[in-house]
């Protein structure tokens, strides 16, 4: 009982790993080729898995790898350490390889010969063959394209269908492989303990249902890879799966080696370097295939180690549950352990992530609240300038048109007194219309100055208006005169320029200054103009 | 373990995976429908009739500018509706190769070149369309002994223009083929812009019988036949590069 639940775990292990692990690698380079619909998509690998591990099921005989409760654990422990730990290293590999490595191990201490140390050089012949028929099926294709002048658009729908039909292929070679390891395994158990079900059944069963329950994760993660490859053309991909196709099927059809479970991730790759080859371009980068490759070649070896490992410390390969329960729970303390690590890794991987994404998007929000605001004062400095220059031209014309009027009246005055002088009888009258010209030009010209005096205070207060608000606030009791001082010198006039302007003699400027310091309270030292500007 | 088997590096958005790529699913483009061998018939006769119209368009020009400087009043009406018709035509169906190119096709890396060609060329009828309905609405005046070089710069123009139709239906067959197809193009580019400067040079520097305004006329009409030699040659360019992207 024990035992045939650790085997059915095993293979939920393995089929989870695969909808996790391997599915989006495998099938998320088909994604950028946009040949079929997701729904479609999905009918039809599900269903092509299936039938394939039913087949495959069908004519392999189910059974059981040992009715040892320690020795299922130990197995299970060992595959599950080594796939943890290559997760840990940030390596691929893969949990039916790690699994038939740690059963090699068993199968070693039981002296069952029946699994032979033969399944790394499968694995390494599955490889290289892989690299080699991608590369050659690239040239083939490439060449025969060259030369069949197709159209653009006939030959897309003609690769379309083979990208298809080989995926079809492809997904049930994978099920089949995978179908008669599991079915290796744990059939005998499950047709043992679900008599009404044929194992076949069962086996499609723990292939596809984890693949339809995670369907949307393995969907999101395959996108992810099929960013990577987006500018991989049809002809690439095509290579790479109808040579994992071919490695597949003959995997299949050859005796004795159907039942070693080929990982699809490192076929891919060999695939892809294979395709490098033949194209002498980089797809994806040396390192990256070696540490797939590598990863899945090492799992079956590691857990093999481990296990081995542990058979030989317990000492016996088969025995009672409880006596080596210390042992066993220091192996499951150890997956625990490694559990949280690989977790805790996660976590703060994506919680590093969130932190610079957050800065990123902190600095952002700063950078354009910034630019924001320095654009609102820019806006605002511009209307105001606007605003005052149209203010002071509206002044200016104003004023214009009013001096234009006066002017015009002033003139009229004239042109009556020039009326009047033909029709003077005597000199005197003449004199005395002369004398009237003159008094009338004369007071003209002081009148003159004052205007321009008046003119000038008031463009000034205008430009200032708060300061003579606040000059109004502080010292209420500053005369007409004073205020008018207090501006020129404001100003930075000199006292001569302020006599010419205001009427008075440099003198009375003097005296001015003099009173209105007394007024502002301000000390000897304290410098008259400056303690203006401050205000 | 995923990026990893790609690439080293992080993850570019830090969110969550689920959160990152549900966008990016929901705004892949639609996928095609699994069979539809009529679909890619159409498309392929759609393409060849889109060029096809652009080269009647082209012969139809040419017919119109010397209809006009021979004052065959008739003729040229019956060119302006003829490439009125040609032009109605090519809008039609490069809106329905575009409907198909991104909802019947799996040509992912190759529909957004496609349509940047076809656009080119529907850009070079609308050019052949205002050219000829400019003459016939300004009536500009050619002086008879400039009617030769016109005729002559026209055909450079359109020479450069017929070249890059049989370019461009051989990118869709025989890519490699397309280099040798286009330097066509470049030669009678070049002809066009010295026939051009000739043109505009003998206008202001010999003719001090026309107006200024008519002198501009001329030049205005030398400048739009030539501007179509160098939308030949943008067009050639694209073409050389979209092929070599075929070729990759």
């Amino acid at each position: 009982m024990v035992s045939g639940t650790l085997l059915i775990i095993l293979a939920l292990t393995v089929s989870f790993w695969f909808v996790l692990k391997e599915y989006p690698v495998t099938f998320g380079i088909i994604v950028p080729t946009c040949v079929l619909r997701r729904r479609v998509f999905k009918t039809l690998v599900v269903s092509s898995i299936a039938a394939g591990a039913v087949l495959a099921s069908l004519s392999a005989e189910p059974a059981s790898m040992s009715s040892s409760p320690l020795t299922c654990s130990l197995a299970a422990v060992s595959t599950i350490i080594t796939i943890l730990a290559a997760e840990l290293m940030g390596v691929q590999s893969s949990a039916a390889a790690a699994m038939h490595g740690s059963i090699a191990a068993v199968m070693l201490s039981s002296a069952d010969e029946s699994l032979s140390a033969s399944y790394l050089l499968v694995l390494i012949a599955a490889v290289i063959l892989t690299a080699a028929l991608s590369g050659i099926f690239y040239l083939i294709l490439r060449g025969i394209i060259r030369r069949s002048s197709l159209h653009m658009l006939k030959l897309s729908e003609y690769m379309r269908y083979a990208v298809i039909i080989t995926v079809a292929v492809l997904a049930a070679g994978i099920g089949a492989n995978y179908g008669t390891f599991l079915s290796g395994i744990a059939g005998g158990v499950i047709s043992g303990a679900i008599s009404s079900v044929p194992a076949s059944f069962s086996m499609a069963a723990i292939l596809v249902l984890p693949l339809i329950i995670l369907w949307r994760r393995a969907v999101i993660l395959s996108d992810i890879t099929a960013e990577k490859c987006q500018e991989w053309n049809t002809r690439t991909i095509l290579a790479i799966i109808v040579s994992m196709s071919v490695v597949y099927i003959l995997s299949a059809t050859i005796r004795g080696i159907s039942s070693f479970p080929i990982p699809p991730v490192p076929l891919v790759f060999a695939g892809i370097a294979g395709v490098e080859l033949a194209r002498r371009r980089q797809l994806v980068g040396n390192a990256r295939i070696v540490k797939s490759v590598g990863g899945a070649l090492l799992a079956p070896l590691i857990a093999f180690l481990i296990s081995y490992i542990l058979l030989s410390i317990t000492g016996v390969t088969s025995g009672d549950f409880e006596d080596f329960s210390v042992i066993l729970l220091a192996l499951a303390l150890v997956i625990v352990i490694m559990s949280a690590r690989y977790v805790n890794t996660q976590v703060e991987k994506k919680r590093e992530m969130e932190r610079l994404l957050f800065t990123q998007q902190n600095e952002i929000y700063e950078n354009s609240r910034a630019l924001n605001e320095l654009e609102v004062k820019t806006v605002l400095n511009e209307n105001r300038l606007l605003h005052d220059t149209l203010e002071l031209k509206r002044k200016e014309a104003m004023n214009i048109a009013l001096s234009i009027c006066e002017q015009k009246e002033y003139l009229e005055t004239l042109k009556d007194i020039a009326d009047r002088m033909p029709s003077a009888r005597t000199d005197g009258e003449r004199d005395a219309l002369i004398s009237e010209l003159q008094a009338s030009i004369r007071q003209r010209l002081s009148f003159e100055q004052e205007i321009d005096s008046f003119y000038f205070y008031a463009q000034a207060e205008a430009a200032h208006k708060d300061f003579a608000l606040r000059l109004a606030e502080r010292f209420p009791d500053l005369t007409e005169q004073e205020k008018r001082l207090v501006t020129l010198l404001r100003l930075g006039f000199s006292s001569k320029y302020i006599s010419s302007l205001m009427n008075v003699s440099p003198k009375s400027v003097e005296i001015g200054r003099y009173r209105l310091r007394r007024k502002l309270k301000l000390s000897k030292g304290d410098n008259l103009v400056n303690f203006l500007k401050s205000i | 373990m995923f990026l990893s088997a790609f690439d080293n590096s992080t993850c570019q958005n830090p969110l969550s995976i689920q959160d990152n790529f549900l966008g990016y699913i929901c705004n892949r483009p639609i996928s095609i429908a699994m069979f539809g061998r009529k679909t890619t018939d159409r498309l392929i006769d759609n393409i060849d009739k889109y060029f096809d119209t652009l080269d009647r368009s082209l012969l139809v020009y040419k017919e119109g500018v010397r209809n006009y400087l021979y004052s065959n009043r008739k003729e040229f009406e019956d060119n302006l509706q003829s490439i009125s018709r040609f032009e109605t035509e090519s809008s039609a169906l490069r809106r329905e190769i575009e409907n198909d190119l991104y909802t019947r096709t799996s040509l992912v890396r190759s529909r957004a070149d496609i349509m940047r060609m076809l656009d080119k060329t529907r850009n070079i009828v609308d050019m052949l369309y205002d050219s000829i309905f400019q003459f016939e609405i300004e009536t500009p005046f050619i002086p008879s002994e400039m009617n030769q070089d016109f005729i002559k710069l026209t055909e450079f123009a359109v020479l450069s223009l017929e070249a890059l139709v049989p370019a461009a239906k051989s990118y869709f067959r025989d890519p490699q083929t397309v280099p040798e197809k286009i330097s066509r193009t470049y030669y009678y580019e070049k002809e066009a812009t010295r026939y051009a400067q000739a043109i505009k040079r003998t206008v202001f520097h010999k003719m001090d019988g026309l107006k200024l305004s008519e002198k501009f006329h001329l030049r205005y009409f030398a400048l739009h036949i030539e501007n179509l030699s160098k939308s030949a040659e943008n067009l050639a360019d694209q073409l050389a590069v979209m092929a070599i992207r075929r070729t990759l």
